[in-house]
C-alpha cells in the first residue's frame, strides 16, 4: 500500500472518530439532533465521556447529605477526613437527592435509599431510627459567593 | 503522518503510573467504592457491555478486589516491559469495569484514562520492523491511528469544556471561580478573599482550556500551555480535591511531546 493511501486512511479513520467524540460532548443545542443521536449510537458502548464538570456554571447551591440518630446530633455522611472517592460518592448522592427536593420531592427514590443507608453502615450499625436531611448552601449574589443562604430539607425514608 | 516514539514511551509510562495510583486511593475503600448496594449497576445494552460492564455481565462483583490487584500487577508489567496487546486489553477491561461498578465515584478523569487505554491496546510500544505485506500495512494504519486518536482525545477533552464553560455566564462573567471555591464541597475557601485573583483565574482557566487545541501545534506555545497546566491540574487536583482528574490530565501530556531530533520520529 503507498504511503499516501495509509495516510488518507489515518486521517479518515481519526477525523471521523473525533468528528463523533465532539458530537457526543458538545452542548446538544450545538450539535444538530441527527448527528447527536449517531454519536450517541457509536461513542455511548465504548468511549462514553463527559465535560462539562463545573459547566456551563458550576452550581450555585452546594449541597451535603446529614444523619442523626433519633435526637442526635446532625453529622454529615461522610466527613472531611473520608478519602476523595467516597467523599464524591457521597456528594453526587447528594446531587440526586438534590435534584428531586427541586421539584418537590422529599422522599428519595428507593435505590438513593438504600445507596444512603449503605454508607451509613460505614460508621453506625443502627439504621432503625435515622433521620436524614439535606442542606445547601446557595449563593445569593455571584459577586459575593461567600455568603450563602443556607437551607435545610429534612428527608422522608421508607421503614428499612 | 508521523509517530513520536519516545512520547508514545512515556505516555504509556505516565497512564500506567496513574491507574497504580488511582487504584492505590481505590483499594482501601474498596468495599464502599465497588459495592453493588452503594451504587446499584445499570448495564447498557449491546455486546460491549461484557467488556465494559464485565462485573453486571459474566464477572461477580466480590472479583474486584482481585481485578484491582490484577490491575496492578499488569500495570507494573506494563512499565516494565511495555506494549503486548492482550495485557491492555485486560487492563483496560477491568479498569473499565472497575470504573463503571463505581459509577457514582467516576469522574471525567477515569473516564479519559479508560479512553487511552483503550487506544493502548492498539498502540505499539515501539517502531515497526521494516517490511511490507497488508498485514504490515494494516499493523501501520492501526497503531498511527491509535496515536492521533489519543493526541486528539486530549485536545478535544480542553476544547469542549471551554465550549461548555462559554456558553454560561459565570465563566463570561469572571464569577465561577468563586462561587467554586466557596463551595464546601470543593474549595479552598479562602481564595475567596482575593476576588481579582478569582476574577483572573477564571478567564485564565477559560484561556487555557480554550486555547490548548492551537497552542499545543508549536514547540513554544506547546511548553507555555503545558506548564500552566500542569500548575492548573496540580491546583485544582489539590486545592478543590479532584487529583484523580487533575493526574489524569498530566498523565496524558507526554503524548504530546516531540521526539528532540533522537531518531525516534517516524513518517509513516
Amino acid at each position: 500500500m503507498e504511503a499516501r493511501t495509509k495516510h488518507r486512511i489515518v486521517i479518515g479513520l481519526v477525523v471521523l472518530h473525533v468528528f463523533m467524540l465532539a458530537a457526543y460532548t458538545m452542548p446538544p443545542t450545538y450539535v444538530p439532533s441527527k448527528f447527536h443521536v449517531l454519536s450517541i449510537r457509536y461513542v455511548r458502548p465504548l468511549f462514553h465521556q463527559q465535560w462539562h464538570l463545573f459547566a456551563p456554571d458550576p452550581p450555585l447551591c452546594s449541597c451535603v447529605l446529614e444523619v442523626a440518630e433519633s435526637a442526635g446530633e446532625w453529622h454529615p455522611l461522610v466527613n472531611a477526613t473520608f478519602d476523595p472517592l467516597p467523599r464524591r460518592m457521597a456528594r453526587h448522592l447528594a446531587e440526586y437527592v438534590q435534584d428531586g427536593v427541586a421539584e418537590g420531592d422529599h422522599r428519595p427514590m428507593p435505590v438513593l435509599q438504600r445507596a444512603i443507608r449503605s454508607m451509613v453502615h460505614d460508621f453506625t450499625r443502627e439504621t432503625d431510627s435515622l433521620q436524614f436531611r439535606l442542606v445547601e448552601q446557595c449563593v445569593q449574589d455571584p459577586e459575593l459567593p461567600k455568603d450563602r443562604k443556607t437551607r435545610i430539607t429534612l428527608l422522608e425514608f421508607d421503614r428499612p | 503522518m508521523s509517530m513520536e516514539w519516545s512520547s508514545v514511551r512515556w505516555f504509556r509510562a505516565a497512564v500506567h503510573v496513574w491507574l497504580l495510583g488511582y487504584l492505590t486511593l481505590a483499594l482501601p475503600d474498596a468495599e464502599l467504592l465497588w459495592d453493588p448496594g452503594l451504587a446499584p449497576l445499570s448495564v447498557p445494552p449491546g455486546i460491549f457491555r461484557f467488556a465494559t460492564h464485565a462485573f453486571g455481565t459474566w464477572l461477580p462483583t466480590n472479583f474486584a478486589i482481585p481485578a484491582a490487584l490484577l490491575v496492578c500487577v499488569f500495570a507494573i508489567w506494563e512499565l516494565i516491559r511495555p506494549g503486548k496487546w492482550w495485557r491492555a486489553l485486560v487492563i483496560w477491561t477491568l479498569y473499565t469495569s472497575l470504573m463503571n461498578l463505581a459509577w457514582s465515584a467516576a469522574s471525567g478523569g477515569q473516564q479519559l484514562i479508560a479512553n487511552m487505554l483503550f487506544w493502548l491496546i492498539l498502540l505499539p510500544a515501539r517502531p515497526w520492523p521494516a517490511g511490507s505485506g497488508a498485514v504490515h500495512d494494516m499493523k501501520q494504519v492501526v497503531g498511527t491511528t491509535a496515536f492521533w486518536i489519543i493526541r486528539l482525545q486530549l485536545v478535544l477533552a480542553y476544547a469542549v469544556t471551554a465550549i461548555h464553560k462559554l456558553s454560561g455566564d459565570l465563566w463570561t462573567h469572571g464569577q465561577a471561580v468563586g462561587v467554586v471555591v466557596t463551595d464546601p464541597a470543593y474549595g479552598p475557601a479562602f481564595m475567596a478573599e482575593y476576588p481579582a485573583l478569582l476574577q483572573l483565574l477564571t478567564y485564565g482557566a477559560l484561556i487555557f482550556q480554550a486555547g490548548f487545541a492551537l497552542a499545543v501545534w508549536w514547540r513554544p506555545t506547546r511548553i507555555a500551555w503545558m506548564v500552566m497546566g500542569v500548575l492548573f491540574h496540580l491546583g485544582t487536583g489539590l486545592g478543590m480535591g479532584i487529583p484523580d482528574m487533575a493526574f489524569a490530565f498530566l498523565a496524558c501530556y507526554p503524548i504530546w511531546f516531540r521526539s528532540i531530533a533522537d531518531g525516534t520520529s517516524t513518517d509513516e
